[in-house]
């Protein structure tokens, strides 16, 4: 009886959205409390695609734990190891050879342009512009042929490797790039003389999903999320790692905090991460491409075996693969400037050849923290628009 | 006390102590190949080379002593690149074994390298190469893979006084290895094996089973003899593959038949299923049908007024001979319950030394009626040590002492049955009474007599008694010990003599084995248990066996497997191993240890405790609702705080002397001795047939030279036997192999380990 008498009085309908369901961009789940179309109040509900990577981590040794890492945000997979490779290196204690670091940097970016031009491709499709979705896959399906070129996969490269990267940058990759990265402005132009002027465009998304910067900081948001509120704020720039302090790159920022601000924000990074490449292809160093070669990832094949074999690398390759580099006792946390905001990982060893404990601070996790507060008051048809918006990979929300 | 810096941390220690060692205490690891806890230091390897401020050389830390205001340093860049250098040198012949070696995983080699060497090695030559020895069953020597520590040629020299084993050539083409033959079994051949950094000394039993880091290892202890060795069971998918011995207490050494005894646990041949007589076959059935059978046989027997009785190996555990033993006290009304199956009469008494280190530190050491490396191996290293370090004097009078020699002052080896008339003979000597009437026809002389008399005089040594000793010649020793004031310490038979006397497993009224098999052929006892032993093979009286279990009306065998007596039995109940059971044993020094289950028990196999427990439930008076070992346990812990147990009086009457040609003492070869040896099958190549063996000069004057075929006569009984020559049999006498179960031998035995022999050569 009582139920009844509250429910007169809210006059909401509880309406459940996902798991399945294709603005969900994965298998989020969220409870609407509707008062007719107007959202009320807007739940996530998470836990669909959780793998325990980081319960699994602890029985892994460090570099078996990196694989893991790849499904968190498979969109953006070198970034993720990146993240991780810089916690255990600074466990360890050791610094990365610079051609190493530059060839992470161009990885990672070209990470955050294919992460970005798949947002923006189903967002924009989740709002109705089908168009846009079709240009970003066309740029985007280079920018997976250029990963696929160093680390031999498309998605879940593994390419770096703590200590440094795998191998080295095949001699093709370098000029294809650079003929991407020649196209990339007038691409970007492209979507944005799709988009950006768009008058239907602009009532989807100009004043939807506010977020005022005060509350971009409480509810913890990073990345885009944040800097759309208008706070500067980048890891590569407050905490610079792998020598992005070497780097000339601006940091947009938006006004109103609100989905076209976001957007903006976002088209003008790719356009940023361009700039970082161009330059890290400029000053790209000669050298190793791995710390302490040999004592943190196999040694070269060849020397393992056939006619060059060398004991010492057959010892080294049978102790990486059977029982791993020991990491000392201690603990750290190592975060980075992911695609989707502040990507962290903390590293306890134990002085053993497994992480004791490993925590990770995924950006879509946090960011979707402000769904709620997003979409109050909203239409149920800006839903889409909102999930759109936050970037959200669910891979990177469940761990 | 000098005071030294170790990489900054300032540590005071006692004057003469190693750089290592200080540095272990602080808790610095120096790497170091050649060095070990338990053997002397040497410094051969130059691993622990260490920099010591103002010294123009680097030292060498496992034999630099400290002094007073050093500040060493451990891992500054001289000391890295020394390492490294040294490790390259290493490296330069190593072939390229670690994915076909055992050791790989657990190589100190591998984990030097890995730690301090260069993962590229500069000089590419071909490496100098050694052909792979397949020295017997036991051990693989690839000296390709030596690193030229010669820890295992340390432990030969050192701890066993003398092996055949050691280093030849010189330098870097050194060559480590036995000297004497291709096969290399000397029973503490384990610990070279585990001494080894490398994979050059590699177990033949574990080659190429399974990787070190895939087994799962369990804390146990040696069933084999009453020292209660701690052993790690390595185990996989429930099968015992590998064995360690990680703790220096009782002992840092175990022998090969801790180490390498264990694959019966595995055997093919094991029975897993109950099996009930029926006609001349025994049939499989189920475990419920063998408690409902049993039962109901034993109901009839008891209630037509005959007797029960069990005879339960001493090497299982408290647990079940204390349920056993209830059961046949509470429900079955019956006494006669004993476990002195290797025909041993005394009971076990309290020890007056309480470790093998006390042992090390005896004053002196006269040992009598055993051969000690033989039935109690790591003992016997710990007499040599006393002997060696210590430099306390041994005194053996032993028959056929095969190890314990190499240490002894005095060693009296007289002719087989003669040991306890000549520790009479030493009393009277050392009373200064006439004693030559004694010596006379025993093969020792006078002099040595008095010899060991007067070495003995005046001090406090460790009176060691033999398991051959009979009651009336421990009286005699306890009279030795008497007048010198101290207590002599008595070994037994079997993994746990001590708990199954504590845990009462005995006569009251002091029926022994033999009395107990003359009341079944007498018709007294009418059913009788036997536990986890063949009485054929081990009690010395094989035709009072055969004429008792021919009078039973039921005979319940709980074994492993098939062997001479469960022919007899009208029931077989199958039985688990050491490693499946878990359970409580009380070592030699009267100290309780717990042994854990490592795998699962094969098929229906139960423990004897399980058995009882099921029996008295069948029966309808239960002994407890006991679901796991440790329920038992706690009463086991119960009756272990009690006193000690008074043993009934034992005769004391002498034993006859022998008939025959030649006096022989029968015993086991070292390989034979223990639980089921039959079925390791290592050991079973090392023991193939059995033998018996004569002094060189004996057999020469008798015209046998070594590997004769011969025909050995005793009691009208002939067997073919293989003729050994062998150094530590006294002239005149005889040593006859003992635990081949296929070979009754026991049945020329009549209740003790000497008899009479003819040997003949067989006619072609």
């Amino acid at each position: 009886m009582s139920v009844t008498t509250e429910r007169a009085e809210r006059r909401t309908v509880t309406l459940n959205m996902g798991p399945q369901h294709p603005s969900t961009h994965g298998v989020l789940r969220v409870i609407l409390d509707l008062e007719g179309e107007t959202v009320v109040d807007a739940q996530p509900v998470i836990g669909y695609l959780h793998r325990g990577t980081e319960k699994l981590a602890e029985s892994k040794t460090y570099q078996q734990v990196i694989p893991l890492i790849d499904r968190l945000d498979y969109l953006a997979c070198p970034a993720y190891n990146f993240a991780y490779c810089l916690a255990v290196e600074k466990l360890l204690g050791i610094k990365v050879p610079p051609r190493a670091q530059y060839i992470r940097v161009i990885m990672a970016e070209l990470a955050r342009i294919a992460s970005h031009l798949i947002w923006l491709g189903s967002h924009a499709m989740d709002i109705g512009a089908v168009t846009v979705f079709l240009y970003t896959f066309r740029e985007r399906e280079i920018t997976y042929e250029l990963l696929e070129m160093v680390a031999g996969v498309r998605m879940h490269q593994s390419y770096f490797v703590v200590g440094g990267v795998r191998w080295d940058l095949p001699e093709a990759f370098i000029p294809k790039l650079k003929a991407f990265l020649d196209i990339l402005p007038g691409k970007i132009e492209e979507y944005e003389n799709l988009l950006t002027k768009n008058k239907i465009w602009k009532l989807r998304t100009v004043n939807v999903g506010v977020l005022s910067k005060e509350d971009a900081i409480a509810y913890g948001a990073t990345g885009p999320m944040l800097r759309g509120s208008g706070l500067r704020w980048d890891i590569r720039e407050v905490y610079p790692y792998s020598g992005y302090e070497q780097f000339d790159f601006e940091i947009p920022t938006g006004e109103h905090g609100d989905t076209y601000d976001r957007y903006l924000v976002r088209m003008e990074e790719m356009r940023q991460s361009r700039r970082i490449i161009l330059q890290a292809l400029e000053g790209l160093p000669e050298g190793p491409i791995h710390a302490l070669e040999g004592k943190l990832f196999f040694p070269d094949p060849d020397l393992v075996r056939g006619e060059h074999r060398d004991m010492a690398a057959l010892i080294h390759q049978f102790k990486l693969v059977c029982e791993g580099f020991h990491a000392p006792v201690g603990e750290v946390y190592q975060s980075i400037e992911a695609p989707k905001g502040e990507l962290g990982f903390y590293v306890v060893g134990d002085g053993g050849p497994k992480p004791f404990r490993l925590r990770i601070r995924l950006p879509s996790l946090m960011n979707l923290q402000t769904l709620p507060l997003l979409s109050k008051g909203h239409k149920v048809a800006d839903m889409a628009a909102i999930i759109g918006t936050l970037d959200i990979v669910l891979g990177d929300v469940d761990k | 006390m000098p005071k030294v810096v170790i990489d900054g941390i300032e540590i005071e220690v006692p004057a003469g102590t190693t750089v290592l060692n200080a540095a272990n205490r602080i808790g610095v690891d120096i790497p170091a190949f050649c060095y070990h806890p338990y053997l002397k230091p040497a410094g051969i390897c130059r691993m622990c080379l260490v920099e010591v401020k103002g010294a123009p050389k680097l030292m060498p830390a496992c034999i630099t002593e400290v002094q007073d205001g050093w500040e060493i340093y451990t891992n500054s860049e001289k000391v890295q690149e020394a390492r490294k250098w040294l490790l390259e040198f290493l490296l330069v012949n190593h072939p390229l074994d670690c994915p076909v070696c055992d050791q790989a995983g657990e190589c100190e080699l591998q984990d030097f390298v890995f730690k301090y060497g260069e993962p590229v090695k500069r000089l590419h030559d071909e490496p100098h190469k050694y052909p792979t020895r397949y020295l017997g069953p036991l051990i693989v020597h690839q000296m390709s893979r030596c690193v030229l520590c010669r820890r295992c040629v340390r432990f030969g020299s050192e701890v066993m006084g003398g092996t055949n084993w050691g280093a030849y050539e010189r330098g870097h083409r050194t060559i480590v290895g036995p000297y004497e033959s291709e096969t290399f079994a000397d029973r503490y051949t384990f610990n070279m094996e585990a001494l080894c950094p490398v994979g050059a000394i590699t177990s033949n039993i574990y080659r190429y089973k399974t990787r070190i880091w895939k087994l799962d290892f369990t804390a146990s202890v040696c069933p084999h003899c009453e020292i209660g060795c701690w052993l790690d069971l390595g185990q996989r998918d429930d099968q015992l593959l590998k064995i360690r011995h990680q703790t220096a207490y009782p002992s840092p050494w175990i022998c090969d038949r801790g180490g390498y005894g264990f694959e019966f646990a595995n055997h093919g041949e094991r029975i897993a299923v109950p099996l009930k007589r029926e006609g001349n076959k025994l049939r499989g059935i189920a475990k419920e049908e063998s408690f409902t059978f049993v039962t109901e046989r034993l109901r009839e027997i008891v209630g037509n007024g005959g007797q029960v009785a069990t005879l339960a190996s001493p090497h299982l555990t408290c647990e079940d001979y204390l349920l056993m033993g209830r059961f046949m006290r509470e429900v079955l009304g019956s006494e006669y319950v004993d476990y002195r199956l290797y025909g041993e009469k005394g009971y076990p008494e309290k020890p007056s030394v309480n470790s093998l280190e006390d042992v090390e530190k005896a004053e002196a050491y006269f040992v009598v009626g055993e051969d000690v490396s033989l039935h109690h191996p790591v003992l016997a290293l710990s007499i040599g040590k006393g002997c060696k370090e210590g430099g306390s004097p041994l005194y053996l009078l032993v028959t056929a002492d095969s190890f314990l020699y190499k240490f002894a002052t005095v060693h009296a080896n007289p002719l087989p049955g003669w040991e306890e008339k000549l520790l009479e003979a030493l009393l009277l000597a050392l009373e200064g009474k006439e004693y030559s009437p004694l010596v006379k026809g025993s093969g020792i002389s006078e002099e040595t007599v008095k010899e060991i008399a007067q070495g003995l005089e005046g001090k406090k040594p460790l009176l060691l008694g033999g398991n051959r000793l009979s009651p009336a010649g421990r009286d005699l020793l306890k009279r030795l010990g008497g007048r010198l004031n101290v207590v002599p310490l008595f070994l037994d038979w079997g993994g746990n003599p001590k708990g199954a006397f504590q845990m009462g497993f005995w006569s009251p009224n002091g029926e022994t084995v033999e009395d107990i098999l003359n009341k079944c052929v007498s018709g007294e006892v009418k059913a009788l248990f036997v536990s986890s032993t063949d009485l054929f093979r081990d009690y010395p009286y094989g035709s009072l066996i055969k004429e008792a279990f021919s009078n039973l009306d039921l005979l319940v065998v709980h074994d492993m497997f098939f062997t001479e007596t469960v022919a007899y039995a009208d029931c077989f109940i199958p039985a688990t191993s050491f490693a499946e059971d878990g359970g409580t044993v009380l070592n030699m020094f009267w100290e309780p240890q717990k042994r854990k289950r490592a795998i699962k028990p094969k098929g229906d196999s139960l423990s004897l405790w399980q058995v009882a427990m099921e029996l008295s439930r069948e029966w309808g008076k239960p002994l407890g609702d006991f679901q796991q070992i440790e329920d038992v346990s706690s009463l086991v812990f119960q009756e272990l705080s009690k006193e000690v147990l008074k043993a009934p009086q034992v005769s004391s009457a002498k034993e006859d002397l022998l008939r025959g040609d030649i006096p022989a003492l029968f015993d086991y070869p070292f390989y034979k001795m223990g639980v089921k040896m039959d079925f390791c099958n290592a050991f079973v190549h090392l023991e193939p047939e059995p033998w018996v063996a004569l002094n060189p000069e004996h057999a020469g004057e008798l015209g046998f030279k070594e590997g004769d075929r011969v025909i050995m006569e005793s009691d009208d009984l002939q067997f073919h036997m293989k003729l050994l020559v062998k150094d530590e049999v006294p002239k005149g006498g005889a040593l006859v192999s003992l635990g081949f179960s296929d070979f009754p031998l026991t049945s020329t035995l009549k209740g003790s380990w000497y008899q009479g022999i003819r040997l003949s050569n067989i006619k072609e």
